[in-house]
């Protein structure tokens, strides 16, 4: 089976530490790195994929040194960066054709391939449009299709799920979760519904470290009896939400049912539920104004 | 077919051709091997792995000479071989144990006819006495002797296969077939 | 195709020593194959090359190829334009049959637009965040560089050898000459474009490109204002500009390649 080791990889630019000491080992299977922006998921993923040299440490394929293998491991990857590239003027035909040329895929298979993944994310409709007519949610469909055209073994992708609405989110999960047979698949999110279902294992990144690691049961297990419920009333929902994280909130009445996540129990009346992910996620991470807001926008 | 052909047309994706190649040269990789290692049981396995690699590495092949290039796969899967213990067992096979197998025609029909049987058998006995004297040259000279004297190598190619310079080449023959024809004399080879 | 393998007394060395060489026909080691033993080997190979998976190696001309077709119609229009108005202007001046000085500066300065034209393809490669995806296939951001640099290399050869081909006859000076006269500013042009590639933010966009074309087009028309730029004792200094053009531009190459190998990321990431 395929493998991909990390050893010690840590990254520095200039005097700030990007990526510490992460070592992990990818074999089959989605892997969704979670973190806060600036947690380092980006570096690192730039480093898998060859675009950034580590400072420190090792990435294997099988047991050999990617920069070895050069070539042969830019063969079976698969990449969509943060910030997909793509030439405006292009149409998106062209455009995968082009990339199916640069990744060396055989003349006679192209063609069959990128009218595959045309179909797949949707956008046959849209092939002979030039790229810069396209909407974000478009174009990042477009980034998935040019990062299957070889059939990557190690698929990494970068955010994939920014700018896609709630449906192509849900088509986005999908064809994620039909590749992940006899691949690495790895993916970056801040979104915690991204991944809770669909990666086999998770892995929770905070300045540059990797905190946690584990499949979403094992991952929220360490969270039994810190995640509680409480029926407050309206007056108490701001003093609350001063002092404690709280992960979701649901009007019932008159009264507010919060859900928080504390060490301790927060207040009489409040009774200790099963964690999800999403209330991992807001254990670890302070800064979660994004998460906060997607979640406001949920219980709208 | 040539060669050149079928290496086009799997290099384009059709791999059934890849078994027209090992029915081709299975045999002289196979006598190869035998000759090589001195074992007739293991040159199965040895041509086996020769084709095995073959086509783990095809795609990177570029056409010059197939038959030259998968002598030269089974020369250094021969060389392994012989560094290996299994080698020194291989090696002591005698010469008395040898049971004539059942011949068969190219078809893979037994043959019947006693005439056929009775020369097809004194080959086999003569091309044991080969063998056996052959597990008597140094590994490099057995190599340079076989590639030139049975497959007909000029000492230019069989320098480019093995990786020895010309003049080495061209040593190790000499000595070889002078310890071979010295051999065979003692032996009755006939 | 099958090499004749037998061991005829014929291909056997000579025998110096004077002993007869042994002779072993083939009927003599070609035995009896084991015919089960074989077919349970070929199964296993049969059964291997079933499962093989032929992975395709794109030869060089067909990289080329590849980088080539891929260029938009634009650019092959400009060319074609420049080349067509530059034998234009040669059969202008022909019939003219006056201006000679006029006409290598005319030249110098198609040919600076030629330079900056086939490098804006090599400059294409790092526009619109390409750079970041382009050097994770498998033809990586360095070897298209190359093989784009490789294509401008021969496109500018192709242009040049156009122009001193139809000056010919009427060339008042030697070939050698004007080709310093022509290399000189477009050696220079070339080196500040690349400069401005491996220091410049959003060197792909086409305003800048051209804004810098018309530049350096404009500083190659300098002899036309000053007449003595091209008599024989200011040779040596469009010498000295042509070598010293020369090294510089093979030291930006060099500069552009390391930057995109080494540590220094920013040359892909920051566009």
């Amino acid at each position: 089976m395929p493998e991909l080791t990390l050893d010690r990889i840590t990254k520095h630019f200039k005097n700030k530490i990007a990526v510490d000491h992460v070592s992990i080992c990818l074999q089959d299977g989605v892997y969704g790195f979670l973190g806060a922006n600036g947690a380092g998921k980006t570096t690192l993923l730039r480093m898998i994929c060859g675009v950034l040299k580590p400072t420190a440490g090792e990435i294997r394929y099988n047991g050999i040194p990617i920069n070895k293998l050069d070539g042969d491991y830019r063969y079976i990857l698969g990449y969509l960066p943060q910030d997909f590239g793509y030439y405006p003027d292009f149409t998106a035909r062209r455009y995968l054709e082009y990339l199916a040329a640069c990744k060396a895929l055989p003349p006679n298979i192209s063609k069959e391939k990128v009218q595959e993944l045309l179909c797949l994310t949707g956008l046959e409709g849209e092939q002979k449009s030039k790229i810069k007519t396209f909407s974000g949610g478009m174009l990042r469909r477009l980034g998935i299709a040019q990062a299957l055209l070889n059939d990557p073994g190690i698929l990494v992708l970068d955010e994939p799920t920014s700018g896609l609405d709630p449906k192509e989110r849900i088509r986005f999960r999908n064809i994620v979760s039909s590749l992940s047979k006899g691949r690495i698949i790895i993916l970056s999110t801040h979104i915690v519904s991204d991944i809770e279902f669909i990666a086999d294992e998770i892995l929770l990144m905070k300045q540059g470290r990797i905190i946690e690691q584990g499949t979403t049961a094992k991952v929220t297990e360490n969270m039994h009896g810190k995640v509680w419920e409480y029926l407050a009333d309206q007056d108490e929902v701001h003093r609350m939400n001063d002092t404690f994280a709280i992960s979701n909130l649901k009007n019932e009445g008159e009264k507010v049912r919060l859900r928080l996540v504390s060490d301790t129990c927060p207040c009489k009346g409040a009774a200790p539920v099963s964690p999800g992910l999403e209330d991992v996620y807001l254990y670890h991470f302070e800064e979660v104004s994004e998460h906060v807001e997607h979640l406001e926008r949920r219980t709208i | 077919m040539e060669d050149r052909e079928l290496i086009r047309r799997i290099h384009k994706g059709q791999t059934e051709y890849l078994n027209e190649i090992a029915d081709r040269y299975y045999d002289d990789v196979y006598y190869f091997c035998r000759y090589q290692t001195g074992s007739r049981e293991d040159a199965y396995d040895l041509a086996q792995e020769t084709f095995l690699r073959f086509i783990k590495y095809v795609d990177h092949y570029r056409y010059r000479n197939l038959k030259g290039y998968l002598l030269t796969i089974a020369m250094n899967l021969c060389r392994d071989y012989i560094r290996t213990d299994s080698y020194t067992r291989a090696k002591i096979e005698p010469i008395d144990s040898y049971v004539p197998e059942p011949i068969y025609a190219a078809d893979g029909a037994p043959i019947s006819g006693s005439s056929y049987y009775a020369d097809q058998n004194e080959a086999s006995e003569n091309s044991l006495l080969l063998a056996d004297a052959l597990t008597k040259l140094p590994d490099m000279q057995r190599e340079a002797v076989l590639l030139h004297h049975f497959y007909g190598y000029k000492n230019r190619e069989i320098a480019r296969m093995t990786g020895a310079s010309y003049d080495a080449v061209k040593s190790r023959i000499r000595q070889g077939l002078e310890k071979l024809s010295r051999q065979l004399r003692q032996s009755d080879f006939n | 195709m099958t090499r004749h393998t037998h061991a005829s007394p014929h291909n056997q060395p000579k025998n110096q020593t004077g002993k007869q060489p042994i002779n072993i026909p083939t009927s003599q080691w070609r035995f009896p194959i084991n015919e089960e033993k074989k077919s349970r080997s070929l199964a296993i190979i049969y059964q291997e090359a079933s499962l093989k998976q032929i992975r395709y190696y794109p030869t060089f001309p067909e990289h080329i190829w590849n980088q080539m077709r891929f260029q938009p119609l634009t650019h092959w229009l400009t060319m074609g334009i420049l080349l067509l108005s530059a034998m234009l202007l040669a059969l202008w001046f022909r019939r003219k049959n006056s201006g000679n000085l006029e006409m290598l500066t005319v030249y110098s300065v198609f040919f600076v637009f030629a330079g900056n034209i086939c490098l804006s393809q090599v400059a294409r490669l790092f526009s619109c965040h390409m750079a970041e995806l382009e050097q994770t296939l498998y033809l990586n951001l360095r070897q298209m560089v190359c093989i784009r640099m490789l294509e401008a290399g021969i496109a500018n050869l192709v242009i040049l050898t156009a122009i001193l081909s139809i000056t010919g006859e009427t060339n008042p000076f030697g070939l050698g000459t004007s080709l310093i006269y022509m290399l000189a500013p477009f050696l220079w042009s070339n080196i500040l474009y690349l400069h401005m590639l491996t220091c410049l933010r959003n060197t792909g966009s086409v305003f800048l490109s051209s804004a810098l074309g018309l530049l350096c087009g404009a500083a190659a028309l300098f002899p036309v204002l000053w007449e003595p730029a091209y008599r024989p004792e200011h040779l040596i200094i469009w010498k000295g500009l042509t070598i010293a053009g020369a090294f510089l531009l093979a030291a930006e190459i060099v500069n552009l390649l390391g930057k995109i190998d080494c540590e220094d990321a920013a040359i892909i990431l920051t566009r």
